[in-house]
């Protein structure tokens, strides 16, 4: 299937070579600095589609895996607070007023006051209690651990108490205050969600559920309101939802931010990225998003009804990580090696000719546009040179052989596997890229394509018969990176499956999650540590962050692109559509 | 008749729970474990919670149970929850069907009917112009990928020329089944379904009634001063049919497979995709029903096939 969709895409830029231009590299405006047409006054009404690429699975945050589903849910279902859509910081949203205290034991969140849900219904603390006690008891959540550190958690999941003692709902349902066992520096944003993403509507949900009761059975899983959501605090009020079509959202009035100008929001599921692009160039969709090797084309062939706007990508990047404990490469351990292997690769050509300039390079964990992103001045840039690579390797004690390729310390030829997804066009080529240029540094590498399942089963810390593997993290905006870079993260099936382990990361990531300062300076002066030695250590050869490509019809208007809003539009209640 | 149904549905049980356990060891013995690939990739779930989550979905149990549970789920047509939709998988199955069966359908009947008469045309100007034609269309037909073809409609018909939709059932915010906004969806789905027919059908027809038309009871049909027509329709044409009735055999499953490809370029909602994409994400519960009522429409439909034999072909009898 996979050589299939290869083919077909092969066939689409074939058919369409004559009208393609060169890439134009990384001069693209960014969409920070981009112009808005803003000359027309809005008017309300009308219907925009957006084009998503995998299925909407469910509607309820508690139960959700996958994007594509939190994407139609997140319109009814929200958490307390908004990222700020200029700096990603967090700023009020369904609570006006958030707090950690000094101590980082307890959280308070204070809601705004006339919250109601679409159906007229108050919003209240209840809801946010209801929903953290639904994680709880469900079965089939994979967000249990958000809460794990409030007082009382366990009891309730295990039955042993009808409530979370540490979930206190005051002044008549505006206020709640969250008590932690260890103080745990993003509370404020790991909680605002209540556990799940997204909070509930507590008088509908309580019909199917009960969240007073001792009996760990019941739960919220199964039940005819996952697929048809009753009442929105969001922007938009679920209307239908046809399985492996569309979800349909109509209005929501009493949405805090105001009305949308929108009547209709139609969130149609396609089949693949091929799909998505015709649906841009036809018109059918109103937004949708793109590959880089795609948007000259779409740019050319949809100069009339489409404007492109690229996003910075905020929470993600991808990388080639060695395995400081593999069997069959003992050299990896020797961060020399590992920095001889980040001298050889030539990123930043990688960066402008595989992802045609549609990324920026990464030198360390942290992604750029985080508030945690450390001074860069101060990190080595590892600019490609592959003299120096071959110097250091010979300073880690490597010696050429008669066949250009390195002998270890222990007589063995340096010679190792490159794994990647196989599908994934981009990271193949960069496996090919890193073949020639490694080879050129005396390292032989066999490159190695697998399918996205047995990759998963193979970087896994119990598993040390693995060398590079080439992946990407898609984190969130908050920074803590606990369960990747902690020693501690290195048993079966955790993160840190290369086998990282500074005692000074350790402390300084500690620091960054439990406090006992949680103040933005302190927490940023702890990242700023454990990023500096991930750039001097390299556990992994970072490399890049991909940006976020979307088209937009030019008869969506409104739209105030942001570098923080590729996930949700943030000012969706003003978008209009120009008739 | 009866007994020999009867036979044949005893025969089918020993193949279906071969087909089961040879399946189910398939998806088992595949890469990652579904909760693995479940869980987001920046998402600190502890190894206590994955348990909880394997128990969830009863894949804690040893594999011998589990499979136990397998054949009482295809016994009683309860495939248990999707992993990822938490809904019956049987549901999720039967209301794709109809989506499904549409174009499916369609492009077997146009298919046959111009497939079969192009056959027919062919043999009876054997080495005329026409007979070239339509031998070599149906040979370039036959050689080109259907995802091919699919591609090419879209691009050219779709989005270049803007004469049909890029694909799905209706247009956005149009919700109807008999009607000319689906019927108009359907030309590419259905005109992709139908290239095997046209592609295949003429070919195999052609060499059948060449064959049939020089045999001795054509001679003596023509000999007795039969009408041609009846002829051709009662001699030739039931005789080179029967080939057809073979190529029909697994005619039930192409509800369940050969989807895939269509369903992807036309954006059908299918079961073809939903199949695909629970593959690709382990979504156990349906896999194995599309599994177990592919599997049983199959041998159905070969018993049919054997059925439809004996009332084409006196010479073949059921017993």
């Amino acid at each position: 299937m996979r050589r299939y969709l290869a083919i077909l895409g092969a066939v689409l830029l074939v058919a369409t070579a004559c009208s393609q231009q060169p890439p134009t590299g990384g001069q693209e405006p960014t969409t920070a600095g981009a112009p808005v047409a803003a000359a027309d006054k809005p008017v309300a009404g009308g219907r925009i589609v957006e084009g998503a690429i995998s299925d909407i699975k469910t509607l309820q945050p508690v139960i959700s895996t996958d994007t594509a589903s939190s994407g139609a849910w997140s319109s009814f279902y929200t958490s307390l607070l908004r990222s700020n859509p200029d700096t990603g910081d967090l700023e009020p949203g369904l609570a006006e007023k958030f707090e950690l205290s000094k101590d980082g034991l307890t959280v308070t969140y204070t809601l705004r006051s006339g919250l109601v849900w679409s159906d007229g219904q108050p919003f209240t603390g209840e809801d946010y209690k209801y929903t953290a006690e639904a994680v709880a008891r469900s079965p089939k959540t994979v967000r249990k651990s958000t809460l794990q550190d409030v007082v009382g958690w366990k009891d309730y999941v295990d039955g042993k108490a009808d409530e979370v003692k540490g979930i206190q709902v005051k002044e008549s349902g505006r206020v709640i205050e969250i008590s932690l066992t260890k103080a745990f520096c993003p509370a404020l944003r790991n909680l605002s969600g209540a556990g799940a993403g997204g909070i509930l509507p507590k008088h509908h949900f309580v019909k199917v559920w009960n969240n007073k009761t001792t009996d760990t059975k019941t739960n919220i899983d199964d039940n005819p309101l996952n697929i048809a959501p009753p009442a929105s605090i969001g922007p938009f009020v679920f209307k239908e939802w046809k399985p492996g079509v569309q979800v349909t959202m109509t209005r929501n009035d009493k949405y805090y931010r105001g009305a949308p100008l929108l009547d209709e929001y139609i969130i149609k599921v396609y089949a693949d990225q091929v799909a998505v692009k015709a649906a841009l160039l036809t018109g059918e969709i109103s937004y949708g998003g793109v590959q880089p090797a795609d948007v000259e084309e779409v740019k050319t062939a949809g100069s009339e009804i489409l404007n492109f706007h690229r996003f910075p990508g905020v929470s993600s990047y991808v990388f080639i990580s060695w395995n400081g404990k593999a069997t069959k490469a003992p050299w990896l351990g020797d961060k020399r090696v590992r920095q001889a292997l980040t001298y050889g690769l030539d990123v930043s050509s990688i960066v402008k000719n595989v992802l045609l300039g549609y990324g920026v390079q990464v030198y360390a964990h942290t992604p750029k546009a985080s508030w945690a992103y450390p001074d860069e001045s101060k990190l080595t840039k590892y600019a490609f040179d592959q003299k120096k690579a071959k110097e250091l390797l010979e300073q880690a004690g490597a010696k050429m052989g008669p066949d250009g390729v390195y002998r270890w310390t222990n007589g063995q030829p340096m010679q190792m596997r490159i794994e990647t997804n196989q599908g994934n066009k981009v990271r193949e080529t960069i496996l090919q890229i890193a073949q020639e240029q490694y080879k050129a540094i005396g390292v032989k590498i066999d490159p190695l394509l697998e399918s996205f399942p047995a990759l998963l089963d193979r970087s896994v810390p119990q598993n040390l018969d693995h060398e590079g593997v080439i992946l990407g993290w898609s984190l969130g905006l908050e920074p803590d990176m606990y369960s990747i870079w902690h020693s501690g993260q290195s048993g079966k099936d955790q993160f840190n499956w290369v086998h990282y382990s500074n005692p000074e990361v350790d402390k300084a990531i500690e620091a960054g999650r439990n406090g006992p300062d949680c103040s933005t300076p302190a927490r940023k002066a702890a990242y700023n540590t454990v990023n500096q030695h991930l750039n001097a250590d390299v556990p992994y050869t970072f490399l890049y962050t991909g940006d976020s490509l979307v088209f937009f019809n030019k008869a969506v208007r409104g739209i105030e692109p942001k570098p923080y809003s590729t996930a949700s539009a943030w000012n969706i209640e003003k978008w209009w559509l120009k008739r | 008749m009866g007994r020999f149904v009867a036979r044949r549905l005893l025969q089918a049980i020993p193949t279906m729970f071969g087909i089961m356990l040879v399946s189910f060891i398939l998806l088992r013995v595949s890469p990652a474990d579904p909760v693995k690939l479940m869980v987001p990739s920046d998402t600190e779930i502890t190894e206590a919670d994955k348990d909880r989550l394997r128990a969830a979905f009863g894949l804690d149990k040893p594999l011998p149970v589990q499979f136990i549970d397998f054949t009482v789920q295809a016994a009683t047509l309860d495939f248990g929850k999707s992993f990822y939709y938490h809904r019956p998988a049987r549901d999720m199955i039967f209301e794709r069907i109809p989506n499904s069966i549409q174009p499916v359908v369609l492009g077997l009947l146009v298919g046959v009917f111009l497939g079969i008469p192009l056959g027919f045309i062919a043999a009876l100007n054997r080495g005329r112009r026409t007979d070239h034609g339509i031998r070599v269309t149906s040979v370039v037909l036959n050689a080109t990928p259907d995802f091919f073809l699919g591609l090419l409609f879209v691009l050219f018909l779709a989005i270049q020329f803007k004469w049909f939709p890029i694909g799905s059932m209706n247009v956005v915010g149009v919700d109807c089944t008999l009607c000319w906004d689906r019927a108009w969806h359907l030309v590419g789905p259905v005109l992709l379904y139908a290239n095997a027919g046209i592609a295949f059908y003429p070919r195999l027809i052609r060499t059948e009634v060449l064959e049939v038309l020089g045999q001795d009871f054509v001679r003596t049909a023509r000999a007795k001063g039969l009408r041609e027509r009846v002829v051709m329709s009662g001699h030739v044409l039931r005789n080179a049919l029967i080939p057809v009735v073979t190529n029909f055999g697994g005619i039930l499953t192409i509800v369940f497979a050969g989807n895939v490809i269509v369903e992807r370029v036309f954006n059908w909602p299918g079961l073809g995709r939903l199949f695909f994409d629970s593959l690709i994400q382990k979504d156990y519960p349906i896999i194995q029903a599309s599994l177990v009522m592919g599997a049983g429409l199959l041998l159905i439909s070969y018993i049919l096939r054997d059925i439809t034999y004996a009332l084409i072909d006196p010479r073949i009898k059921v017993r």
